[in-house]
């Protein structure tokens, strides 16, 4: 693919780019409160996503500190369920969505050629409305504390009865939903837009990096799953406190129908986590491997197939509420089925790699860790797809691992491949490559040995959301326990990464990566490192 | 860049697919009540 370009602020990577702005950045808070600008956005929903991920992954750690023994340590039993919930709330919809739209906002638009996002005010919108959203959420830990009843302890499914009998910190996590719902929407609306409309002259679909594709699918998705959590939730608020039974047997209402709607959005809302990952992976493989995509265009079907086939299986993970012969069938057997795109990509990538001339950076390491772990998490998902089988695994700690194994690799640490791949696009530094690796293996050893002996102690029996466990299961949980204390201190070092990149280091040209124009790059490699603040004011042509 | 400087063709374009995309928003929500309902008739 080669590109024309008549905007003369970057390509050059020397060239001082204020100077040819219009105009710099505005100055002071109202730079960022008011902002339009997409990495201005994006960089706040990094910072978002970063600060979030601390809040959440000390909860985590404060639930491996009380699970290090068996009886209760510190945690008393609601406020531990508590954490779990809040916990997996805040990684969801707090760190990874959140991370993954701030990579969309600072790459999308350099990738396809456009000056910014297609609705910029929309995009100003979205993002502020995650900070509300995480407010309520804390005022819903801390309520409890106030006479606000019981904290919610329902954990992330939020089933009834339970959350309707909880105390009004369950009001302000529906809330919580509705709001980073709401966000979540504009977003994906604003995504797809900018991916229709705004690609440069010539740049068709198929010419299209594999990260937009996949954000693409990512938003359809969204837009689609959304609205099934918030009705959801809303018929949750009336029954609590507008008289409705929705959810209440008495009332001649079915628990069951929650666990239909939350799923309807819960699973496809896993390839939402996944997909984004598996395009920066689609932009890392080609890059360190020197070699263009392998079957770029059936990946792109294939994520297309994995949206189709993600919305229609979601009551597999309901096989113990006792569906009809012919329903669990259904599901088992499309749930099965979607390891034939999984598997696909996985194989795509791994074929990219072959013979290529391949190098180690860190986002390639985390591409290659990424490979190899998410294919536990994809064996696992298939035993669990088994109904016979899952009959004996729900509900146990081998269900936390499969799914700590399918979005640790598969969504985290397919950011963070993506955050080391474009430090030095966004910030105009090269990061510390060998503390780049450090942390890769501290936090690779780390998850392993958190989530690794949780599959064994699932096996064993032991159940999920419970404070206290029988005593057999003590080595295992020592070993999880030390694991996650790892696993959770080595992002110091990520932090401290990012922040010493920021600050200074040695400089990034317009192309960092040797292999980064390799296949179907984006045109982020034709603007400086870091990109000027009003890029492609002037499409350019890609023939 | 403020959306004020886009070309008016354009603006009107990408309200129109955001438009478009916020019905697929409202039609997926009544798809999930027809498959939910679909699945509890189905007997669970």
């Amino acid at each position: 693919m080669s590109y024309t370009t008549t905007n003369d602020t970057h390509l050059d990577q020397d060239t001082d780019h204020h100077e040819a702005d219009h105009h710099g950045p505005p100055k002071g808070i109202g730079r960022w409160l008011f902002s339009t600008n997409h990495k201005d956005i994006g960089t706040m929903y990094l910072i978002f996503s970063l600060v979030m991920l601390f809040l959440g992954g000390g909860m985590a750690m404060l639930i491996r500190a009380e699970l290090y023994l068996p009886g209760l340590q510190f945690l008393e039993p609601d406020l531990y369920n508590n954490m779990v919930t809040t916990h997996a709330l805040i990684m969801v919809f707090g760190v990874v969505m959140p991370a993954a739209a701030g990579m969309a906002n600072w790459m999308i638009p350099l990738q396809i050629g456009a000056p910014d996002m297609a609705l910029p005010r929309l995009n100003n919108l979205s993002f502020w409305l995650l900070p509300a959203g995480a407010t309520l959420l804390i005022i819903s830990i801390i309520v409890p504390f106030f006479g606000g009843g019981a904290p919610v302890n329902t954990g992330w499914t939020l089933y009834p009865p339970l959350s309707i009998q909880a105390g009004m910190g369950m009001d302000f996590l529906i809330f919580t939903l509705h709001v980073l719902g709401i966000s979540s929407i504009l977003a994906a609306i604003n995504i797809v837009t900018t991916i229709l409309n705004m690609r440069a002259p010539g740049l068709t679909m198929m010419k299209l990096p594999l990260f937009v594709w996949a954000w693409l699918f990512t938003g359809i998705l969204l837009i689609m799953i959304m609205p099934a959590l918030a009705g959801g939730v809303t018929m949750l608020l009336f029954d609590r406190h507008f008289g409705t039974s929705f959810f209440d047997a008495a009332g001649g209402g079915d628990p069951v129908l929650f666990q239909h709607l939350f799923w309807f959005f819960g699973h496809p809302e896993v390839y939402v986590l996944l997909l984004p990952s598996i395009g920066v992976l689609g932009i890392i493989v080609p890059t360190f491997a020197r070699k263009p995509l392998f079957a770029y265009k059936p990946l792109v079907w294939g994520m297309g197939v994995l949206l189709v086939l993600g919305m229609v299986v979601w009551a597999h993970h309901q096989y113990t509420i006792g569906m009809s012969v012919a329903a669990t069938n259904y599901f088992m057997i499309g749930t099965i089925l979607i390891s034939i795109p999984v598997g696909f990509m996985l194989f795509s990538f791994i074929c990219t790699m072959w013979r290529g001339a391949m190098t180690f950076e860190t986002p390639m390491l985390f591409a290659i860790s990424i490979i190899v772990m998410f294919s536990f998490a994809g064996t696992t998902g298939v035993m669990l797809a088994v109904v016979p089988a899952d009959l004996q695994y729900h509900d146990t700690y081998f269900v936390v691992a499969h799914f700590h194994y399918a979005l640790i690799p598969g969504a985290l640490f397919g950011l963070y491949a993506g955050v080391f791949y474009w430090l030095p696009k966004w910030t105009g530094h090269m990061y510390n490559e060998k503390l780049g690796k450090i942390f890769f293996w501290w936090t690779t050893i780390g998850f392993n040995l958190t989530f690794f002996p949780q599959h064994f102690s699932g096996l064993a029996g032991m159940p999920r959301r419970i404070v206290d466990y029988s005593v057999q299961f003590v080595e295992f949980n020592q070993i999880s326990s030390i694991g996650a204390f790892i696993f959770g201190l080595s992002h110091i070092l990520f932090v401290y990464i990012i922040i010493q990149t920021v600050r200074g280091g040695e400089k990034a040209s317009a192309m960092p990566w040797e292999g980064a124009q390799i296949g179907t790059p984006g045109l982020e490699w034709t603007v400086s490192s870091p990109p000027p603040y009003h890029s492609f004011e002037t499409p350019p042509t890609v023939k | 860049m403020n959306n004020d400087i886009q070309n008016p063709e354009l603006k009107k374009a990408n309200l129109r697919m955001a438009i478009i995309l916020g019905c697929v928003a409202i039609a997926s929500l009544v798809m999930a009540g027809l498959a939910v309902s679909r699945m509890m008739a189905l007997g669970t």
